[in-house]
């Protein structure tokens, strides 16, 4: 059984969905948290492309590799870790398109993360509340086949969903603005999975192994901030 | 025998990479273009309300339909034989030298948003100065022999090709895979190789690039009439 080890900053970023599988199928895992200002710039250019997260698989015999990517590490550790829909070419890219659907939904707000004034902010997130995530996560909803997005199995696309509610959580729960939660009658396959999530595993992840203390939404200023 | 449709748009955009591994892999291919017209009506028939979406006819005449060309892209590579190997872990290899060229091509979106062709100008100037050759600079550090993954073409080459067109038809002659050339050596050889065959075929012959094109003065893409 191999180990594995998660290199990223010390907040759950685009690692959160890495961390989350590796504990909702109980493999054993590592954070290794690097420091913006004093270990980044080295491992920077170690790494494959000069970005992290970086995944290091630990096989029985002690050999290590190195996998960089969200997409990829996400799509390699769901078919490792029997997260995949199925074992076909066709279940695991349906499982894939899912995740780029939900991950281009979540890259739509980065830009008013940015915005220089806090009106600017505040507008940019009620934009993206009300007009963007609805039009995103009608598509979600439907395509949902059961208890779960593929029927009867949890996959990685249900937790990818969890991990973008807790992201709504961090950024607009201190407004009661989380939009899963103001348009719950609309999306009501997408909440229950939510729910289902936030009772086991992946919920218990959420409150004891997530949030590393350090980065957090300041909540009159509309923006992420280190304590 | 499995075959193939590509509903994109008139235009290469976000269709052209799996275009591109269709036809290098001889698959039998149809392209069904999208005209903007016709959008409003077929947008909710696609499983997230975008194109390109795939559908795959198979031999006993059943199909099935796969959105999102990131995931397109990695069940085409992998069913036509264009991974490095069929373990999880080779074909995760591929897709994140492909995912890091995605990250270079959203900069290059993003260097577009300005509202004046100046702001634009300044941003594209700073992505030829700096960042696409430091995107690149990993690129090229990571090929591991004729091409990405060795001896085999894998998806992985088809992408840098495809980007290489792009940069091309945005930058012309600055294109920093052109004016820097000396630096990337393995990645200029890898696109010259590709260009000279069936890759090539593909861009002279079968290539749409439609009715989307980049306009340089303005410095971002439009729709040509």
């Amino acid at each position: 059984m191999p180990t594995y080890e998660v290199h990223y900053f010390d907040t759950s970023g685009r690692a959160d969905l890495q961390r989350m599988l590796l504990e909702v199928a109980g493999a054993s895992y590592t954070n290794v948290f690097l420091n913006w200002r004093t270990t980044w710039p080295t491992v920077k250019e170690t790494t494959a492309f000069g970005v992290v997260p970086k995944l290091t698989v630990v096989e029985s015999d002690g050999s290590r590799k190195d996998l960089y990517e969200t997409s990829a590490i996400e799509a390699y550790l769901a078919e490792s870790l029997d997260l995949m829909p199925g074992p076909t070419a066709f279940e695991r890219a349906e499982a894939l398109s899912v995740l780029s659907a939900l991950a281009e939904l979540e890259d739509k707000v980065r830009p008013t993360l940015w915005l220089r004034t806090l009106d600017e902010r505040k507008a940019g997130h009620a934009k993206y509340c009300t007009e963007t995530v609805p039009k995103y996560l009608k598509y979600q909803e439907r395509f949902v086949r059961g208890d779960w997005y593929f029927g009867d199995k949890l996959t990685v696309t249900d937790l990818k969903l969890y991990q973008l509610y807790l992201w709504y959580e961090d950024m607009y729960s201190s407004y009661d603005q989380n939009p899963f939660k103001v348009l719950a009658a609309d999306f009501p396959k997408l909440n229950k999975i939510i729910a289902t999530l936030d009772k086991g595993k992946a919920g218990e992840y959420a409150r004891k192994r997530r949030n590393f203390g350090k980065n957090r939404w300041i909540a009159k200023d509309w923006k992420f901030g280190r304590k | 025998m499995t075959t193939y449709e590509l509903h994109y748009f008139n235009a290469a955009g976000r269709g052209d990479m799996s275009r591109l591994l269709l036809d290098f892999a001889g698959a039998s291919y149809k392209n069904v273009l999208v005209q903007n017209a016709d959008w409003g009506t077929k947008k909710d028939t696609t499983p997230f309300g975008k194109v390109p979406v795939l559908v795959i006819k198979e031999a006993d005449g059943s199909t099935k339909e796969l959105a999102e060309s990131a995931a397109i892209e990695a069940y085409l590579a992998e069913v036509l034989g264009l991974v490095p190997g069929s373990s999880p872990f080779e074909r995760a290899e591929a897709l994140s030298v492909v995912s890091a060229f995605l990250d270079l091509e959203d900069k290059l979106r993003t260097a577009s948003t300005g509202t004046t062709s100046e702001e634009r100008k300044t941003a594209h100037e700073k992505a030829l100065a700096e960042t696409i050759p430091m995107y690149l600079k990993y690129q090229e550090r990571f090929v591991r022999g004729s091409y990405y993954f060795g001896d085999k073409v894998t998806y992985a080459d088809l992408k840098l090709y495809q980007i290489a067109l792009k940069l091309e038809e945005m930058y012309g002659d600055s294109s920093p895979l052109k004016t820097k050339a000396a630096d990337f050596p393995k990645l200029t050889k890898i696109v010259e190789t590709l260009a000279a065959g069936k890759a090539g075929d593909y861009t002279k012959n079968h290539r749409i690039i439609g009715v989307l094109k980049w306009f340089k003065d303005e410095w971002k893409w439009g729709f040509a009439a």
